[in-house]
């Protein structure tokens, strides 16, 4: 097992989540706030792979299944172990956080070529 | 060896149609002839009509093979006529703006390939938000919809508003899918797996104390919340509206918020209960672990509608208080979500099938009037009843439809509603919601009493006409009948949605023979 | 007492592994707290690496090289472009100034003590596992349970990729 205990990984997590949040909160940079919004995907992800590690996980693949072929063993051999969920779901958030961020930085970059500024708090032509 | 995969395949044909589109587009867009002015937006608008009628088949199909749903890989995707009734209404959405946008000049000009390209993208997305059943599955169903939508609203470059709006979108976005995903690392952790199902039973093992499990599900119902634009996570909404090109808007207040709902329902109603009766999904439920839910949903419905009321009052550009609107109506469909019967849930899905319509109407109308060279503030519609007496007679309907009034659409759905709330003990709640809908008169009346009863012409040859074009005039025709049509005579789609809230029940429950 | 704290204090990969914590909380503290943008994306380098750290405590092997390829050698470079590419040189004054840090600060302990509470009082079903390589099992399941998240986020990341090249190419639109 790892050296630390499940509780230490999930205290990182919390304290990663909690100053991505003020990150968020206290930027008027944009893309301060996204550095802000990488922190809190980044602890999401150390759960993630922390549960993994250390939760029990019930057989839930294939034996549930209604219309699947596979059942038990052979599922486990195609569809991969149960126990590997958090690692994936770890994964496809990396990928989505590169497609957010790169979505992101090309919308500041544009705003930045509208306005000459990316504060967030000059983003101002609507109100009310 | 992955023979299922292959033979259940053909439940997927509506995705699968969706996909191929995106290629034809893309490759049309790229390697298409130059002057090919407007091929883009019917290759897709044709890619879109031709899913549509592949939704609807394989809804028949599951009816006349007696199959309430069929599970696709390992259960992480269910294809039940829940999910197939979301996948109608956010075809039937898709499929209206790729037509509205075909006559939009701007959007034609700016890049139609690419705006076509997102908006299939987003399709998807809702596509597969309304038939996840895995927390996997169902955050890159969610992104799949939300990092297009992000790009579709600044889609006016050169425009400020629109930058402004897609900056806003992105970041508020961001936030939100963020700490959804936090909270849906800790359902994780607490049951080992990424089903709903197995989540479901570790909610009821009672692990975790009520505090614990209200704070994951608070954390997931931030990222739902903003999908849904339900408060207090409706702060984007009025400046994403506003700035965004006007068929986004349709796009995002419609079709977009028709998948949150879904997910919302799916997540909520898999994970926190369970049918009474398992072979009568469309019956009373009953809650796992935390009662206390639906209260808080309760309240999370009052606080939005009454919010997207009052400050809809004060509005002066009509994209801005039609945002409030539907920052209103929000409110009214979560109602149905505490009803936790059956009933309640059809109530919603009455609700969201008639609203699409009518809120496409009434941005249509918007659109319309800004292509004919009128503007969008409330003051640019003064007397358009008389210049353009078709559109002003549409928008009137529409704005009517919103605010509740008989014989139409919207009225219908607001008296399931609250019927359902009533027959459930809920009676408060429906009293709050019909007291909103008297204030939201108000500001509906607002906007068509300018188009009527301001600028009146003075004499018959005063008229300066408003010419919206044959493509709007038609397309505003479609909006109208089912607006006017469901109000009068709405006993198919309520039957359709009763039968599409059978096959709701959580992925544990036996499958049923199929409703009659 | 050192049983209590939950880490084995005895193996000196406990030592490594506190140092890794300690880079990633530090590092996340100096990108929230720092005024200067440029000093917060540096420090959002050693935030990553120090969560890469971490994956491999918990035997992630793809994760952890994931975690440096696509977050480090990717979002990582991408944000030092949007940094450096949204100031002009010569502006000294880096607007990263803070609104409302009392506040913010006050939200972020209140949430940091909530989630603190779920992590350490919920009854996590832990159990004893051998590490076993990830990679393979991880390459099986995208192919297997999420065949169709994987082929969703393939679309997905062709949508974004369109988007933001739409985004940032200069405009064509005709008079």
């Amino acid at each position: 097992m790892p050296v630390a205990n499940l509780e230490w990984f999930l205290l990182i997590g919390a304290f990663l989540f909690a100053t991505g949040v003020f990150t968020i909160l206290t930027r008027k940079n944009a893309v301060s706030v996204l550095m802000g919004v990488e922190l809190v995907l980044n602890s999401a992800n150390i759960n993630l792979v922390a549960f993994s590690r250390f939760v029990r996980s019930p057989a839930t693949l294939g034996p549930t299944s209604i219309e699947f072929p596979l059942q038990g063993e052979a599922a486990h051999h195609v569809y991969g172990a149960a126990w590997i969920g958090g690692n994936v779901f770890a994964a496809f958030v990396i990928i989505l956080a590169a497609a957010e961020a790169a979505v992101a930085l090309a919308i500041i970059l544009g705003i930045y070529r509208n306005l000459g500024d990316v504060d967030v708090d000059e983003v101002t032509a609507m109100k009310g | 060896m992955q023979l299922g995969v292959v033979e259940n395949l053909s439940f997927l044909t509506p995705e699968i149609l969706l996909t191929v589109t995106l290629g034809a587009v893309i490759a049309l867009d790229i390697g298409g002839p130059k002057d090919r002015k407007g091929l883009v937006a019917r290759l897709a608008a044709t890619g879109l009509g031709a899913t549509l009628l592949m939704v609807i088949l394989t809804y028949f199909e599951l009816e006349t093979k007696q199959r309430a749903r069929v599970f696709l890989f390992a259960d992480s995707f269910v294809v039940d006529p829940f999910s197939m009734f979301f996948k109608l209404v956010a075809g039937v959405c898709s499929f209206m703006i790729a037509l509205f946008a075909a006559k939009v000049r701007r959007i034609e000009s700016q890049g139609e390939g690419e705006f076509y390209t997102l908006l299939l993208v987003t399709t998807l997305g809702i596509f597969l938000m309304a038939g996840v059943t895995d927390l996997v599955g169902m955050v890159v169903a969610i992104e799949t919809l939300s990092i297009p939508s992000y790009i579709l609203a600044g889609f006016y470059k050169r425009d400020r508003g629109s930058s402004e709006a897609s900056l806003k979108y992105v970041l508020y976005g961001a936030t939100a899918s963020g700490s959804m995903l936090f909270g849906l690392a800790f359902l994780y952790g607490l049951s080992g797996t990424t089903s709903f199902q197995g989540i479901s039973a570790a909610i009821a093992s009672g692990r975790a104390d009520v505090l614990s499990i209200s704070l994951m599900l608070g954390l997931v119902l931030i990222g739902l919340g903003f999908k849904i634009s339900a408060a207090p996570f409706h702060m984007w909404t009025p400046d994403v509206y506003e700035g965004s090109p006007t068929a986004v808007t349709a796009y995002l207040s419609t079709a977009s918020k028709a998948g949150g709902f879904a997910i919302l329902i799916r997540l909520f109603y898999s994970i926190l209960a369970r049918p009474e009766v398992a072979s009568r999904p469309e019956g009373q439920w009953i809650p796992i672990g935390d009662p206390g839910w639906t209260t808080l949903v309760a309240v999370i419905a009052v606080v939005t509608m009454t919010i997207g009321n009052l400050a809809a009052y004060k509005q002066t550009n009509v994209k801005r208080l039609l945002a409030y609107s539907s920052i209103a109506h929000a409110g009214y469909i979560l109602l149905g979500f505490v009803v936790m019967h059956g009933s309640g849930l059809m109530a919603m899905l009455f609700y969201i099938a008639t609203y699409v319509f009518m809120n496409l109407g009434a941005f249509l109308c918007v659109i319309a009037v800004s292509e004919a060279g009128g503007g969008e503030e409330i003051s640019d519609f003064r007397g358009l009843g008389w210049r353009a007496p078709f559109l002003g007679f549409c928008m009137a309907a529409f704005l009517f439809s919103l605010t509740g009034l008989p014989p139409l659409a919207g009225f219908v759905g607001k008296v399931y509603l609250f019927a359902a709330l009533v027959e459930h003990g809920w009676v408060w709640l429906s009293v709050v919601a019909a007291l909103n809908s008297a204030v939201s008169l108000y500001y509906y009346v607002r906007v068509v009493k300018t188009m009527y009863l301001e600028g009146i012409p003075r004499r018959a040859g005063d008229v300066v006409p408003l010419r919206i074009g044959s493509h709007f005039g038609i397309m505003l025709f479609v909006c109208l009948v089912p607006t006017i049509l469901f109000g009068i005579y709405w006993q198919p789609l309520a039957r359709l949605a009763t039968w599409s809230v059978g096959a709701s029940a959580p992925v544990e429950a036996r499958p049923v023979a199929a409703h009659k | 007492m050192i049983a209590a704290l939950g880490i084995r204090l005895g193996d000196p990969a406990a030592y490594v592994f506190l140092a890794f914590a300690a880079m990633t909380c530090g590092s996340a503290l100096i990108v929230a707290a720092s005024r200067n943008i440029v000093y917060s994306a540096y420090a959002l380098l050693l935030t990553f690496f120090g969560v890469a750290g971490l994956y491999a405590f918990l035997d992630a092997d793809f994760i952890a090289a994931a975690q440096l390829l696509v977050y480090v050698g990717g979002i990582l470079v991408l944000i030092l472009f949007g940094v450096m590419l949204t100031h002009k040189i010569r502006d000294i004054n880096l607007s990263n100034e803070t609104t409302n840090p009392i506040i913010g600060a006050a939200i972020a302990g209140f949430i940091f003590l909530a989630l603190a509470y779920v992590s350490i009082y919920t009854k996590w079903d832990v159990v004893e596992r051998t590490a076993s390589p990830t990679t393979g099992e991880i390459g099986k399941a995208f192919v297997g349970k999420y065949l169709l998240p994987f082929e969703a986020s393939s679309v997905l990341l062709l949508g974004a990729l369109i988007g933001a090249a739409y985004l940032a190419r200069r405009e064509k639109e005709k008079p």
